[in-house]
């Protein structure tokens, strides 16, 4: 759907007032919930992926390089990652 | 499995069905959950989800995370909407409309949802024995509204509609136990399980999604918010919250219970409850009470699971491995330099886990606790990680396995033509339960729902060998000819 | 032609069969008293092979109508019938069906509400409904049951529609009556109700997400896309019965008029005693008295236009209601009296209530009702409602 919820009229309401837009919410910034970012020494990264299948938001990506990042358009700061990584390859900072 | 120089989570798929963007807490255990379970449920699923976090914070008009069919009605009847979409279904596709393709029911609900306001419904559904697959996403208290409490919130906690305060200790009564009452309804598969073992949860995921029935999954789902703790602690807390015995993973698959990580001693509750302010005012006592109750209850669980039966001695343990395991007799120090051997032979890589695991289950027929703990150590991974890996692929045993490794298919075209009969001979002739193995490590017998030899059926495997159109009078000869 | 079968049987079986002959795919019910011979017969029907359903013998009514949800969310045809206080469980998923517009089809024998327990009928569980945003249908007898029952899955159904409809029989009074009815042929019926073709069905084919979560900056679009879309409805069931007039012969109007032409009186019933009330008025008019009669057939969407034309002209509208809104009154009788207003001249609404619980209005009754009424519009009464045939 092209229009944000503030430009939507009644008209614009589908049937039931079902979302036909799978996936839309990809569209909607949480980025900026953050308080602390990842940050990366991406010499220790082994590539095992566990910072990826752990992030609750699921916006963390395989670079290049094949070494892990998160988006920042989405990642919320929880530092989640930063636990689990293995070879602690990241470190939260604080934002700002 | 042959041999892969890939590291577990990459197996995993990168489709992000779940879309990023959700409004969930930072840090949010439930969000995770069904982000890795989707990944496992695909694309042929219908989603019907209670009231609650996930549904406020998933789908806000005019967006949703959703890319499966999703619906989301009232909070008290998940199970019911899923069971007319499963008959709606059902019907149609007997008079050829509908989705030409098989489309499973999933309802999801938070533990309110499902332990209390939706508890009739749901029994209703897996009493009628509905084909759907029910996910319960325990937070362990009514989050979505403030933290209230529930029949799922643990003894002890604080929570806003039970807070512990100068006469209170918070809630007063045992969590309830959901997945025994589910079992109690005879369905074909119960679980437990956590987004900390991602592998356990998903290959759980696709057991349920191969029922043809009603199945249900319990997730501990932790969240910080409620549970006061930082945001960073998810992972780590689902792993002590299973590690301590207060949410032990385990299956319930045709009413035989499984511990799925069968832990030799548990942490202590103490760790656990320590790390979350929802019982940071638990004195000493009540905290060694809980102690207590938890040993009481995974003693309990033990007894019923499968991996329990036999004694605390005869888990994997080296010492007490008889000669014919060859090196494992020579003791723990023989190990060690076994496992440190097959570290070298592949430079203590940890992307090459899995060909170590294979290595050493070549060696001693299973992974022997200590071996896995050398292997963390080994390559500066965490022993559960480890555990993750071992326990999500079928070909790796943490239990010494005999020589002869025989699969009885008890699926359903095996099933009618009598499988369970020649189950029932095989474990005679042995003198073993399925997942044991005899004293003289001969055989170890294990049942499997299916090994796609449907045609042969009733189909037993020995050592990856099919002998099909199996009788019980056959058995006999057929044992004999594996020595 | 109208190729039907003139049949005599209990109305609640012929509401199994034309269940039956639009090939429902999903039933879910749960039994109460007095639906309990509709749903009985559509168990047998599947039982016997007669129709191919998934009839779900469901725990409750909030979760007969939750699994409704479900199959008709998948785009399959779903049934469902209830009474009383069945209807007041199924409450809050009345709501959701209408605004997701899941086209369910549901009837309600209708029955008193506790306390204290009354299995009989009234409209005191419809009237609780009345906001729920489904399309509504009083019936009368046996023949207009089966006929709307017919309309109103196709009225459902249809795609300018897709709302749930509930058919309203009066619980034993109509739903246990056993009446000469024609039956549609499956010919006929298949002519008529076409197969269900919902737009957006749940299927992984083509992902949607129905029931999404409105803050306040988008709640009122979508409640008022729901009002227009319930508001449209009524061009379309006007539609729907003016088919069935050529096909089948019997017209059904939303507001029908009896003998009201001129007279200064008018009546106004819904539900079976309507065949009681016309009953009255023949002898009343024989008599010389002036009086006409009113049934409101379309509850909801109400039919303003349509009841206003027909109350126009008269001087009082006497209103007799099945049901009490406690500490207000009649609840038809402060519909009427709403939708009279705008007009400039209107009749004075003077409001009974009674045949609570099941017990019968008879001839004399409605006799005496119309005879109070005359006082009470000429004189006024010390109460803004009076109740009928209440020992003092």
């Amino acid at each position: 759907m092209s229009k944000n919820e503030t430009e939507l009229t009644w008209k614009d309401i589908e049937v039931g007032a079902i979302a036909c837009d799978p996936g839309s919410a990809r569209g909607y910034k949480t980025g900026d919930w953050r308080s602390q970012r990842p940050t990366y020494n991406h010499a220790r990264c082994l590539k095992c992926g566990l910072c990826m299948i752990y992030c609750p938001e699921g916006c963390i990506y395989e670079n290049a390089e094949g070494k892990f990042e998160a988006s920042l358009f989405h990642c919320k700061g929880c530092g989640v990652c930063a636990k689990e990584c293995p070879t602690m390859v990241i470190t939260m900072v604080e934002e700002g | 499995m042959d041999k892969q120089s890939v590291f577990i989570p990459k197996l995993i798929s990168r489709k992000e069905p779940f879309a990023p963007g959700h409004r969930a807490c930072i840090g949010c255990g439930e969000a995770l959950a069904v982000r890795q379970l989707c990944k496992e449920l695909g694309d042929n699923v219908i989603v019907v989800n209670a009231t609650g976090c996930m549904e406020i914070i998933a789908s806000q008009l005019p967006n949703t995370s959703w890319t499966v069919p999703w619906m989301h009605t009232l909070f008290e009847n998940t199970a019911a909407v899923a069971s007319g979409a499963s008959a709606g279904l059902r019907a149609m596709k007997r008079k050829g409309k509908g989705p030409s393709q098989y489309v499973k029911v999933v309802g999801m609900g938070g533990d309110g949802a499902t332990s209390d306001i939706g508890f009739g419904a749901l029994s209703g559904a897996l009493q009628r024995g509905h084909d759907f697959l029910y996910i319960c996403l325990d937070n362990e208290a009514y989050m979505n509204t403030g933290i209230q409490q529930s029949s799922a919130t643990p003894f002890g906690a604080s929570t806003t509609t039970g807070p512990a305060g100068e006469k209170s200790l918070g809630q007063v009564s045992w969590k309830k136990n959901l997945p025994a009452i589910v079992a109690a309804h005879d369905v074909p598969y119960v679980a437990t399980a956590c987004p900390s073992y991602f592998h356990d949860m998903l290959s759980k995921v696709r057991k349920a999604m191969a029922v043809r029935g009603p199945a249900y999954i319990q997730v501990l789902s932790v969240c910080p918010t409620g549970w006061r703790c930082a945001t960073n602690q998810t992972i780590r807390l689902g792993r002590l919250a299973v590690e301590s015995g207060m949410f032990p993973l385990y299956e319930v698959v045709n009413g035989e219970y499984t511990l799925s990580l069968d832990l030799p001693t548990l942490r202590p509750v103490r760790e656990y409850l320590k790390a979350q302010g929802r019982f940071r005012h638990l004195p000493d006592h009540e905290i060694d009470y809980i102690q207590t109750r938890v040993d009481k209850e995974y003693a309990k669980l033990r007894k019923l699971s499968r991996v329990a039966k036999a004694p605390a001695a005869a888990r994997p343990a080296v010492t007490h491995v008889p000669e014919s395991q060859g090196e494992i007799a020579a003791g723990l120090p023989a190990l060690q330099e076994t496992v440190d051997g097959i570290l070298a032979r592949y430079r203590n890589d940890p992307a090459l886990l899995i060909s170590i695991l294979q290595d050493i289950q070549a060696a001693y027929n299973y992974l022997p606790k200590e071996s896995m703990e050398r292997v963390g150590s080994g390559l500066n991974i965490p022993l559960s990680q480890v555990y993750s890996v071992a326990t999500f692929f079928k070909a790796f045993s943490l239990k010494p396995r005999g020589r002869n490794l025989i699969h009885v298919c008890l699926g359903t075209a095996c099933h009618v033509h009598g499988a369970a009969r020649l189950r029932d001979k095989i474990q005679r002739a042995l003198n073993i339960e399925p997942g044991g193995t005899t004293p003289d490590f001969r055989f170890t017998l294990e049942t499997v729902n299916c090994v796609g030899a449907c045609a042969l059926g009733p189909v037993v495997m020995i050592n990856g060998k099919y002998h099909g159109q199996m009788t019980a009078q056959k058995v006999d000869a057929l044992l004999k000819s594996y020595t | 032609m109208a190729e039907e079968t003139r049949v005599g049987t209990e109305v609640s079986l012929a509401v199994g069969e034309i269940v039956r002959m639009v090939n429902t795919d999903v039933i879910a019910a749960y039994p109460i008293t007095p639906q309990t011979h509709i749903v009985e017969h559509l168990a047998e029907l599947v039982a016997d092979g007669k129709l191919d359903a998934d009839f779900i013998t469901i725990e409750s009514e909030h979760s007969a109508l939750s699994a409704c949800l479900g199959s008709a969310a998948v785009g399959a045809r779903t049934f469902t019938a209830t009474a009383g206080q069945g209807l007041e469980l199924m409450h809050e998923v009345l709501f959701v069906a209408s605004a997701m517009r899941l086209p369910i089809v549901m009837a309600v024998a209708n029955r008193a509400l506790s306390s204290p327990l009354n299995v009989w009928g009234d409209h005191s569980d419809v009237m609780a409904a009345r906001d729920a945003g489904w399309i509504q249908i009083f019936t009368e007898n046996g023949q207009e049951v089966v006929d709307t029952m017919l309309c109103a899955f196709r009225m459902a159904e249809d795609r300018r529609v897709l709302l749930p409809v509930m058919v309203n029989i009066d619980g034993f009074h109509l739903s246990h009556m056993i009446e000469p009815m024609f039956l549609p042929s499956q010919k006929e019926v298949d002519a008529f109700v076409p197969p269900n073709h919902y737009p957006f069905p749940l299927d992984p084919n083509k992902p949607v997400a129905m029931g999404d979560f409105a803050p306040p900056i988008i709640y009122t679009e979508a409640k008022w896309s729901q009002e227009i879309n319930i508001e449209h409805s009524a061009p379309v069931i006007r539609e729907i019965w003016g088919e069935f007039a050529t096909q089948f012969g019997r017209t059904y109007r939303p507001v029908e008029s009896y003998r009201a032409e001129g007279a200064k009186t008018l009546l106004l019933t819904m539900g079976s005693f309507s065949e009681t009330a016309m009953t009255a008025v023949d002898k009343m008019r024989a008599a010389g008295i002036d009086i006409g009669l009113i049934r409101i057939r379309l509850w909801r969407p109400f039919p303003f236009a349509e009841f206003r034309e027909a109350a126009k002209g008269a001087d009082t509208l006497i209103v007799l209601d099945r049901a009490i809104s406690f500490g207000v009154g009649g609840p038809v009788a402060a519909e009427a009296r709403s939708a009279l207003y705008p007009m400039e001249k209107r009749p004075r609404v003077v409001s009974f209530v009674g045949g609570l619980g099941g017990r019968d209005i008879t001839v004399a009754g409605f006799e005496e009702i119309v005879k109070r009424g005359k006082e009470i519009a000429a004189h006024g009464s010390p109460r803004e409602f009076e109740i009928f045939g209440v020992r003092e």
